[in-house]
């Protein structure tokens, strides 16, 4: 069963993502803040990660350059999931190594459990 | 015998006998005068040999120019390498119309350039210092950024907890939470639409509060017992200390203290990691006149020294940059702060904050009984 791990400091939201995730089958795991999710991803060793852009102690894409810089995790396919669709963060985003840019208010959890699928069977553990 | 009418001659004013003409020499003299003392920087270019006949003072000091007399080329060297200048002269002067106003930054300044034809071979180009505008609109710009974000986080949690209840495949408990989520979400959507309309409450100076006798107890009570779950969630240790010599009830308005409150419980609960701890302190001052002061410690990540003072103003937000652009500001916390410090003034006490970047932040107010 594939595990995720969802960090954001979106309680409610990760609540809304967790369910629908464990719906469909999938394991998940929770960190709210990017030094605790980077130290729960090389413990977990998911096989995915849904990463927010806003966090309380540093800002997602950092969080994103610490996991592809890491060699336990630099291989789990990342995916940004932000309401911040600035040009700029899904640029250095993307360059730092994300696998997908998703606009929270653009989706609904069904539609992320879809991409997650698809990210899965493209490559993922 | 007709009759002859003559049409009275309108009686014209005596046109005035005109000016002593100034001699051409005084006439120059006051041209340059005026040029030189323009608060907007100025200069003029012969695009036919290539030379600057007139730079004012003001433009020599905004672009940096050390020089007595200096050169087109030290001109052209001193603007960004990003704004062609011969470009925009040739322009000007082949339509003989002005160009279109331009923005450019100079050692972190921002200024409107533009370039006004003034005979067939050249052109004046006019420097107009714009940077506190320009800092303006990043302010409102950053404010709505941040606006849409406060709202559109509680929606997408209601959007998305609504879908699952749609799909109708979760557990009685998964049903219960998500029901519970779009409650509180509608909730947080209603607190940032009322955070605007004090906002604009505050703006018009119709911003009120009404006291009434409130036991300050259960206020507090009150607060830690709503955030306990998000607490608990996030392993943070919450809890609540109300000092014995608080009196029954004290007089202040309950719902906009308990605001103030919630505010400064929900940023700690934002910037302390799991396994921190928050603490509410409650109690009454021991010199007179008697304060009731309420203090909300966390073991969090702290704010920066350079941002402290600015907490509390309108539109700054402690929000992050990014290495990829600094330019990119993701807002922060919003209007909360500045408008617990207006309930707080409004209640003629004061607000205070000891923060050490990486280990926590104390924030508190303190008003008379």
């Amino acid at each position: 069963m594939a595990k995720v791990l969802l960090i954001d400091d979106d309680q409610a939201l990760i609540s809304v993502f967790q369910t629908a995730l464990k719906n469909e089958g999938y394991q998940t795991v929770v960190a709210f803040d990017g030094k605790s999710g980077f130290e729960r991803a090389k413990s977990e060793k998911p096989s995915l990660i849904l990463l927010d852009q806003v966090l309380p102690d540093i800002q997602g894409n950092e969080v994103l350059k610490l996991l592809k810089d890491e060699p336990q995790t630099k291989d789990i396919p990342v995916a940004m999931l932000s309401n911040f669709g600035q040009d700029q963060l899904i640029k250095g985003a993307i360059n730092a190594g994300a696998v997908d840019y998703i606009l929270k208010y653009q989706v609904e959890p069904q539609d992320v459990v879809h991409k997650i699928k698809g990210m899965l069977k493209d490559g993922g553990a | 015998m007709g009759i002859i009418f003559f049409k009275r001659k309108k009686k014209e004013a005596p046109v005035p006998p005109p000016p002593p003409s100034l001699p051409a020499a005084s006439s120059e003299k006051l041209a340059l005068a005026s040029f030189n003392n323009l608060l907007l920087g100025a200069f003029v270019v012969n695009t036919q040999t290539n030379t600057l006949p007139l730079l004012n003072p003001t433009a020599k000091r905004m672009l940096g120019i050390q020089a007595a007399t200096p050169s087109l080329a030290s001109v052209i060297n001193a603007l960004p390498p990003t704004y062609d200048l011969q470009k925009q002269l040739k322009e000007a002067v082949a339509s003989q119309k002005p160009g279109d106003e331009k923005e450019i930054t100079l050692e972190e300044k921002t200024f409107a350039v533009s370039v006004v034809p003034v005979s067939t071979v050249s052109a004046a180009v006019l420097l107009r210092d714009i940077t506190f505008e320009a800092s303006l609109q990043k302010v409102k710009e950053d404010f709505i950024h941040m606006m849409v974000h406060e709202l559109r986080a509680p929606l997408t949690a209601i959007k998305g907890a609504a879908q699952i209840l749609e799909k109708d495949k979760s557990s009685k408990q998964d049903f219960n939470k998500m029901i519970s989520i779009i409650q509180e979400q509608s909730k947080k959507l209603l607190d940032q639409v009322s955070s605007l309309l004090d906002l604009a409450k505050i703006e018009a100076s119709r911003f009120v509060i009404q006291k009434t006798p409130s036991d300050v107890k259960k206020l507090v009570s009150q607060v830690a017992e709503v955030f306990q779950p998000q607490a608990v969630n996030k392993s943070i240790a919450l809890t609540a200390k109300i000092g014995s010599s608080i009196p029954l009830t004290v007089v202040l308005d309950p719902i906009r203290i308990g605001q103030v409150l919630n505010n400064f419980v929900s940023n700690s609960l934002k910037f302390t990691p799991a396994g921190g701890a928050i603490t509410i302190e409650a109690s009454i001052s021991k010199e007179t006149p008697k304060k009731l002061t309420v203090k909300v410690k966390d073991t969090g990540v702290g704010i920066p020294k350079e941002k402290q003072k600015e907490i509390f103003s309108k539109f700054y937000q402690v929000g992050q940059k990014t290495d990829d652009d600094p330019n990119t500001h993701i807002p922060g916390t919003g209007l909360g702060l500045y408008i617990a410090k207006q309930i707080i003034e409004a209640h003629k006490g004061t607000i205070d904050l000891v923060s050490d970047e990486g280990k926590g932040t104390t924030i508190s107010f303190s008003i008379p009984l």
